[in-house]
């Protein structure tokens, strides 16, 4: 009733009904095979390759977020190194927990073939190798190059097994 | 007005000496022969010698656009033969007689070179070599452009540019519109014109130079410069805006002194009212008030110090300082809180925008993922029961590009008022550093006075140190109050030589009215063309509807007149447009150099019905009798041959299988002759 006499016009803004890109997920896979093109290490003889899947959470979560990277950096340098460290980690924490798109994009890859779960950790799918041409790809077009920044500070930053449980 | 009188093409190959000439006379002539015959070459060979080889954005002095024919190799009497050395030569002639014969090497000589042989009807022939691209209109000697333009009394004519620095009006600027290309000049209007000089609206500027619009074309110029000058002015106005505001921060107070809106806009708002007067309003700063009190002071602290008597009973003297001090400390811990919030507040803010910036910058990036597919991953498919997957079965979606977009300038419109955010604060940080300084050097006064009144012993003595130091503090004051008006005084100043500087700028940026119907009679000519030529949107009784918007574009009925009609219209319209300039130029006197060259245009349409309106078009009145030359390079078929020459129109039928033929004594030469002859055997057909 007070707005039928205020006269007043609905305006829609498409930009502001627009969801954020982060929950892409294009995007979300784009960083993932940036993040296991650079840290995944060798793994048994068949030429396979594996990462933590706690450590590839938390490396994808500052990646998409990298005014993070500092307090990462001051809570891996800090004494209180675990995940208890709570000084250090609170601006991480918020919003990682409840970071579940991350854990759907996995458990797409994996329903893909490209990655095969290992208890803690992710190995190589046989569909893998569409991985690594995406990262390929994003190097070759220079697309995503803050993002590579990131990607390289944080592997400046050593990250502890401590920071990477309890979470 | 100029006629194109001779194309000829010559050289020497493995076989023997190589040649082929057309020659023209005034008015319409159709030049029709088959495909692959060398029409194009004796076309392309007018661009060569003319040194227009930028127009079709080819490298200087790079015959690359000629067919191969003259550049490697030549089948002359059913042999290939490599060619040795080629070049090709036009000649012009004016109303008076003058002829100008302009050669060019293609191959095995220097490209760069332009022959130029001079011929007054009754005097002896001239030869100049010229450079046909290199500094072309500015070597005052060796320039072929400036030989041209002085030959054609065409005026030299310079442009404002993007970059800032001018730049003349080439012949390139100006062929796109009496040289229509067969590959690209179809396409729209000046669909040659080239940008890259960077002169600013060259196209409406290029036909006002034909028609010889002046008047128009200076007033155009001038209003170009004007729009660079307000640009200059903005960003002047930008600089002052920064340094008032900076000044003002750095004493405390808050003004408001922008540089938002047009030149005449800030000329208003700036020149209503004196710095001076807009700081005793909106920061109750009076400076000159100011002086006064504190001279007053002065005066009165000298007074109370030399002559006045002192009250031996008042023991306030250390109390009434020390309070001071405390006073001021208090005042400094608060700025010092306020700084410390403002400053926590702005690295946040840089932090967010930084934020902000990578996220645009990623979300950039996926619209260009989203866009070319690089980087995706092409088919989601079970491995063991190669079943699709759907990412939404896994809560994940894919947005679309017009999504991301969205969210993108969502997240612009964020920046900027983070931005306008950055900008408040910093303002604030400004304005806290300037206070703190300022109650930085009270309390060094004040605590200077506390020692001074504390090691005086008695309370006279105190009460004539706590003078004397308020004395000196005021005398401070007052100096630092001078220095501010001083500044005050010069930003004034600038802000004045702006003023003067923008209303002059906005005077010569007044409208253009065209009162020598130049234009008009160009949209006349340009109804009379389109309906010729059969325009689908335009007939007889609607022609009055077309017009021309301020930069010669047509329009009709509020619609641009390219987005009228059918596909087909478009050559129609680049026709129309390219012959009514050449009329009305030959009808006002402009500056057109009185030729038209059409290379194919029935291949645009080239269907019966689109073939027979130009046809048509060619057996008019309009289009036989115009007092300009109009050359069209075309392949007609016997009939439509036969039918044009029976209605009067000049169709030249070049013999042989080529343009270019052995010489053997003569080469052949295509001439028309009017009225129509029977072809002779073995020679070119003329009709």
């Amino acid at each position: 009733m007070l707005l039928e006499g205020s006269k007043a016009t609905p305006v829609m803004m498409p930009s502001r009904l627009a969801p954020s890109a982060i929950y892409d997920v294009e995007y979300r896979t784009v960083v993932v095979a940036l993040l296991f093109e650079r840290f995944a290490k060798s793994f048994g003889l068949g030429g396979h390759r594996r990462i933590s899947s706690a450590k590839l959470k938390l490396l994808q979560f500052i990646a998409f977020r990298p005014w993070l990277v500092s307090s990462i950096r001051e809570w891996s340098q800090g004494e209180e190194q675990g995940s208890l460290g709570l000084t250090q980690s609170i601006r991480s924490r918020r919003g990682f927990l409840s970071d579940t798109a991350h854990e759907d994009v996995i458990n797409l890859l994996v329903a893909c073939g490209i990655f095969v779960r290992a208890k803690s950790h992710l190995i190589t799918g046989e569909k893998a190798g569409e991985l690594a041409k995406i990262s390929k790809a994003m190097k070759e077009q220079d697309l995503f190059a803050s993002m590579q920044r990131v990607i390289s500070e944080l592997a400046e930053i050593p990250l502890a097994k401590s920071m990477l449980e309890g979470w | 007005m100029i006629q194109l009188k001779k194309v000829e093409v010559r050289g020497k190959s493995e076989a023997g000496d190589f040649s082929g000439v057309l020659e023209f006379a005034g008015g319409l002539q159709v030049i029709s022969a088959k495909n692959a015959y060398g029409k194009s070459l004796a076309v392309k060979g007018v661009t060569w010698c003319l040194g227009l080889d930028a127009m079709f954005g080819n490298a200087e002095n790079d015959p690359i656009r000629l067919p191969e024919a003259v550049r490697e190799d030549l089948e002359l009497a059913g042999h290939k033969s490599r060619v040795l050395k080629s070049e090709c030569a036009i000649t012009l002639e004016d109303e008076k007689g003058r002829r100008l014969e302009i050669t060019r090497a293609i191959t095995g000589g220097d490209t760069r070179i332009v022959e130029v042989k001079e011929t007054e009807p009754k005097g002896t022939p001239r030869v100049s070599k010229l450079v046909a691209r290199r500094a072309t209109m500015q070597d005052q000697y060796g320039g072929f452009q400036r030989f041209l333009f002085e030959w054609m009394a065409w005026p030299r004519i310079e442009v404002p540019t993007f970059r800032g620095q001018d730049a003349e009006i080439y012949l390139e600027n100006l062929a796109p519109l009496f040289y229509i290309d067969q590959d690209e000049g179809w396409t729209n209007i000046q669909a040659l014109q080239i940008s890259r000089y960077g002169q600013l609206e060259i196209s409406e500027i290029a036909v006002e130079y034909l028609l010889g619009a002046m008047d128009a074309l200076k007033a155009h110029i001038a209003r170009l410069k004007a729009s660079q000058r307000a640009a200059e002015l903005k960003e002047s106005a930008k600089e002052i805006e920064v340094q008032l505001n900076d000044e003002m921060a750095r004493h405390g107070w808050h003004v408001e002194w922008s540089s938002h809106g047009s030149v005449a806009d800030i000329v208003k708002r700036w020149s209503k009212e004196k710095l001076r007067d807009v700081l005793q309003k909106e920061a109750s700063v009076d400076l000159d008030a100011r002086q006064v009190d504190l001279a007053k002071r002065i005066n009165g602290l000298r007074t109370a110090l030399t002559t006045e008597p002192i009250d031996v009973n008042n023991v306030n003297a250390p109390v009434e300082v020390s309070q001071k001090a405390i006073e001021l400390k208090k005042q400094r811990h608060v700025l010092n809180q306020d700084l410390s919030t403002f400053n926590a507040q702005l690295k946040e803010t840089r932090i967010l925008l930084d934020s902000l910036e990578h996220r645009i910058q990623a979300a950039r990036d996926l619209v260009r993922l989203k866009n070319t597919g690089v980087g995706r991953l092409d088919h989601l498919e079970c491995p063991t029961c190669h079943r699709d997957l759907n990412p939404e079965i896994f809560g994940l979606t894919s947005q679309s590009a017009e999504t991301v977009e969205a969210h993108i300038e969502a997240m612009r419109s964020d920046r900027d008022l983070i931005i306008r955010n950055q900008e408040a604060l910093s303002a604030n940080v400004k304005t806290a550093v300037a206070s703190i300084a300022h109650v930085d050097s009270e309390l060094r006064d004040a605590e200077k006075a506390l020692r001074t009144v504390t090691s005086a012993v008695g309370p006279v003595r105190e009460q004539i140190a706590n003078t004397a130091a308020e004395l000196s503090a005021a005398e401070r004051e007052l100096d630092r109050v001078s220095e501010a008006a001083k500044e005050i005084e010069d930003l004034q100043a600038s802000i004045d030589r702006w003023i003067e500087d923008a209303r002059s700028s906005v005077a010569a940026a007044e409208e253009f009215i065209d009162k020598t119907g130049k234009r008009d009679a160009f949209v006349v000519a340009l109804r009379k063309y389109l309906v010729a030529l059969g325009h689908s949107a335009v007939k007889e009784g609607t022609a009055k509807e077309v017009m021309l918007d301020e930069q010669y574009v047509p329009f009709m009925n509020g619609r641009r007149l390219r987005a009228l009609g059918s596909a087909s219209d478009q050559s129609r319209l680049v026709a129309a447009y390219s012959l009514a300039l050449a009329a009305t130029a030959q009808q006002v006197g402009g500056k057109h150099p009185g030729f038209v060259i059409m290379d194919e245009p029935l291949q645009q349409n080239p269907d019966k019905r689109h073939r027979d309106l130009f046809a048509d078009f060619l057996t008019k009145e309009l289009a036989q009798k115009s007092k300009f030359q109009t050359l069209v390079f075309t392949w007609l078929g016997d009939p439509e041959i036969a039918k044009l020459r029976k209605q009067g129109t000049v169709v030249l039928t070049p013999s042989g299988e080529h343009f270019l033929q052995p010489v053997k004594t003569t080469p052949p030469v295509i001439a028309p002759t009017v009225p129509p002859v029977p072809p002779a055997s073995g020679g070119p057909k003329a009709g």
